[in-house]
């Protein structure tokens, strides 16, 4: 039995740390209950109505003292509520939003949990949106987002392996994968390294993200960002792994292949033909955004032989007044191309149309009438700009949007070899490189016919089978 | 990273920035060349001319030596040396820019040129990586100042006029053409001839107006446009020509189409022989007068034969011309000889057996009537 003194001293240390726990006595018969918890992490109204009102009603008449275990028993209506001894913890419960009640006659305590945190009404899609796909995704807050896969993933194999990550923040992360699909593999690889973090806090999955990977200095990203529910239902079904964290309103999806960066929701959903057409202007726009600039500057400053005579003519009578050359030119335009995405995304949304009237049409058409550019590099860099916006999952350009400056000087320099030769270099990169065992460029390398296809058009009528490459348990998605 | 790796890194980088900055310092945009549109090459009192066709992209140069209004879209500029690049060197030295001739449409040499150094020039063209190995080569008539003059007034480049004049033929079937590279390919056999396209001016347009014979290394003939209609029929794959065929009082035009062409070499007890079959689609058009006339079976067979003929003369008239005339076998039967007779075509001497060869011409024509709907109509009535 927790002594007296015990009891008060645990009850000021709580207190004296200032770290802004309430605390609400009830007093019984030779005995008091103490409840610590935070308030802006409670739900009030349940509190009152669960704990302290059929408390203090049992305290007032009862004739004997009271313990933990008959309090759960008998007098509280908590739902989530247990019985714990260990007092080094009590402080670590009530920072994670829990109450713990406190009895000066009993050394157990209790653990209630009416959390009730501020969040977000399930919001509509901000990264990834779609025409016909449903429009909920998720939030902030982990429960919300647990509900949402719940209500979609009915499945009695659904693994929810929640942990803690982050000595001082203390971040709840989920890994949730369907037991009989996923590959033992990578969950076990993905726990494996969510469990070997070590860092005081985790407030994003961006930051748990950098954890995932395969190697500190990796460009490419090999995990995908999931935001909307359907998504991360379609994922898990796949086999797929989803992490999880709590404060983060995106989720990370492992392992993902270069190509599933293409995929988005409208091809489930559209006729299979339109997302074929959809996927294929995709890839035409990733190698669009990041080669058409280095193209231009090859063909101007060196290979002006394979332009037809009339467009070499054209191509000449456009760039006669222009001061730059070519790479110059390219590069100082690809330079204002970023500094006018990076402003429009960090402006008030009020101002932002202002700022891309001013850039596009002001500072373009200034630089054309000032001659500094040929019309022509302006009509790729914006194309080219454009093309980059077309990619459904935005981490996979990013890398792109640093190496195209790169590409522009090797063309720059060297022609089309030096352009050759910088995406040699990037191809071997992206053969190399894998998620979570899965070859990054599955399936063109290695190549598998089947998932080939379905990397083209997908149609769940035409694809019985999961994606080979996945080494998926359960392989099959229909019985035929 | 090892010490070893940050070695390996600044050895890269340090091979990598002489070959970098060498490679940057030699590219050139294409708006600091002056960019050539047609070459045209002479020769006049001992001294050969370069005629050069240039764009003008400024739209206001206004430099010596340059022939036209500086506002036209080309100007041209020519010099003259004792040899080509002497000749060629003293052009340049009148250019702002340096001269790119990857834009060059036309190559265009004149008669006296050709006969004493064409072999020369296409030599130099195989050898020079600056041209592109499907300019156009023309022979031409005209005297090439004029020529230039004559197309600059009316602001239309020599070059592209030309070029685009002689691929609407071809494509039409009305004529070939030949490019610099099938041209090298003809010259690397010595026992064979090859036709180049010739260009003159009618009522001061460029217009087709034959084909030079080139036997060996030199000029030795000429075929007007009009004797040419055989020839099309033997080199290129679909060519097209209107015949007006006599028929009991009536012309009749006729669209004959080649459909099939054969040439079936054979060689006996030393003897080389060809069998040229042809098989040409033919489809009466209209008539001249206006008097009802009943198209039937009868007709059609009295026409077609006339018209087959016709056919069969012509394309017998140009062989015998190739053989006889020239002795030259620019028909390059040599082809389908070699193929089939490979061994026998390397022991001998195709240049004497080509003007001896017997050659059976055998041509069918069918004629469809379907077109004179009219007069059969009038008579039905």
């Amino acid at each position: 039995m927790l002594k007296r003194s015990d009891f008060e001293k645990i009850a000021d240390s709580i207190k004296s740390k200032n770290l802004d726990i309430t605390e609400r006595s009830i007093p019984f018969h030779h005995g008091m209950v103490k409840l610590f918890y935070i308030m802006q992490l409670m739900d009030r109204a349940a509190l009152v109505e669960s704990v302290v009102k059929p408390l203090i009603l049992h305290c007032s008449s009862a004739q004997e003292p009271i313990n933990a275990q008959m309090t759960i028993d008998t007098i509280i209506f908590a739902d989530d509520c247990r019985l714990e001894s260990d007092i080094s913890k009590i402080e670590e419960y009530i920072l994670s939003g829990m109450a713990v009640a406190l009895f000066s006659t009993d050394e157990e305590y209790i653990v209630i949990n009416i959390k009730k945190i501020e969040h977000r009404m399930i919001p509509t899609p901000q990264l990834t949106y779609t025409i016909r796909g449903p429009q909920d995704c998720f939030t902030e807050n982990i429960d919300v987002n647990l509900s949402l896969i719940r209500y979609r993933l009915k499945d009695k194999n659904i693994q929810i392996k929640k942990s803690e990550v982050g000595v001082r923040s203390k971040t709840i992360v989920a890994v949730i994968y369907i037991e009989d699909i996923a590959n033992k593999t990578v969950v076990t690889e993905i726990q494996k390294r969510i469990e070997s973090i070590d860092v005081d806090g985790i407030g994003e999955s961006g930051e748990l993200q950098s954890f995932l990977l395969n190697s500190k200095m990796q460009l490419f990203p090999n995990i995908g960002l999931i935001e909307r529910s359907d998504m991360a239902f379609h994922s898990l079904i796949e086999g797929k792994v989803l992490v999880l964290v709590d404060g983060s309103g995106i989720a990370l999806l492992a392992p993902k292949t270069f190509s599933e960066f293409f995929y988005s929701c409208d091809d489930r959903y559209d006729n299979k033909f339109f997302g074929l057409f959809m996927r294929l202007i995709r890839y035409a726009a990733i190698i669009f955004a990041f080669t058409v600039s280095s193209i231009y500057v090859a063909i101007t400053s060196f290979h002006t032989d394979i332009l037809p005579s009339d467009y070499a003519i054209s191509l000449a009578e456009m760039r006669v007044n222009v001061p730059f050359n070519a790479l110059m030119g390219a590069l100082t335009i690809e330079f204002i191309s970023e500094l006018l995405r990076e402003a429009l995304l960090r402006v008030p949304k009020q101002i932002g149309p202002a700022v891309g009237i001013v850039g596009a049409i002001v500072i373009g058409q200034a630089a054309i009438a000032a001659e500094i550019f040929s019309p022509l590099l302006l009509i790729i860099a914006s194309t080219s700009l454009l093309a980059s916006f077309a990619i459904p999952d935005y981490t996979l350009i990013n890398p792109f949007r640093i190496l195209k400056f790169i590409l522009l000087l090797f063309t720059g320099m060297l022609g089309f070899y030096g352009f050759t030769l910088f995406l040699t270099f990037i191809l071997a990169q992206l053969v190399s490189l894998n998620s979570f065992g899965v070859p990054y460029l599955a399936p063109w390398a290695p190549f598998n016919f089947y998932d080939f296809k379905r990397s083209l058009i997908y149609s769940l009528t035409m694809d019985p089978k999961r994606p080979q490459y996945l080494s998926t348990k359960d392989r099959t998605r229909t019985k035929r | 990273m090892k010490k070893s790796g940050k070695i390996f890194l600044i050895l890269v980088f340090t091979l990598c920035i002489p070959a970098f900055a060498a490679a940057c310092a030699d590219s050139k945009d294409i708006h600091e060349q002056s960019i050539l549109m047609s070459i045209c090459l002479d020769k006049k009192d001992d001294e050969i001319y370069y005629y050069a066709e240039i764009a003008n992209i400024t739209g206001s140069n206004k430099d010596e030596g340059k022939s036209s209004s500086a506002d036209r879209k080309y100007i041209f500029y020519y010099s003259h040396g004792k040899t080509i690049h002497e000749a060629r060197r003293k052009l340049y030295m009148q250019l702002e820019r340096r001269a790119y001739y990857g834009a060059i449409r036309t190559l265009i040499l004149t008669e006296n040129f050709a006969k004493e150094h064409l072999v020369e020039y296409l030599y130099r063209l195989r050898t020079d990586e600056l041209y592109r190995k499907k300019t156009m080569i023309v022979i031409t008539t005209v005297d090439p100042e004029k020529l230039f003059k004559i197309n600059n007034e009316n602001d239309i480049s020599v070059g592209f006029s030309i070029e685009e004049m002689l691929e609407t033929l071809d494509e039409e079937g009305q004529s070939f053409t030949r490019t610099t590279s099938r041209m090298l390919e003809n010259l690397s056999s010595s026992y064979t001839g090859f036709l180049i396209p010739c260009i003159g001016l009618r009522n001061n347009k460029n217009s087709l107006v034959g084909y030079s014979v080139v036997n060996g290394t030199t000029i030795n003939g000429f075929i007007p446009v009009e004797d040419s209609k055989a020839l099309v029929f033997l080199k290129t794959d679909k060519p097209r020509f209107f015949y007006t065929v006599p028929y009991k009082g009536n012309e009749f035009t006729i669209e004959t189409s080649l459909k099939k062409r054969k040439i079936e070499p054979s060689y006996e007890d030393g003897n080389v022989s060809f069998d040229l079959k042809f098989d040409f689609e033919a489809k009466l058009l209209y008539g001249d007068k206006k008097t009802p006339y009943n198209f039937d079976d009868i007709s059609n067979e009295g026409v077609t034969k006339i018209l087959t003929e016709i056919l069969k003369n012509e394309i017998k008239d140009a062989v015998l011309e190739a053989q006889k005339h020239f002795k030259c076998d620019y028909l390059q039967f040599d082809d389908e000889f070699r193929v089939k007779f490979p061994e026998e075509f390397e022991s001998m001497d195709w240049q004497n057996e080509f003007p001896e060869a017997s050659v059976n011409i055998d041509v069918k024509v069918v004629l469809s009537g379907s077109w004179m709907m009219d007069f059969e109509t009038d008579v039905r009535k």
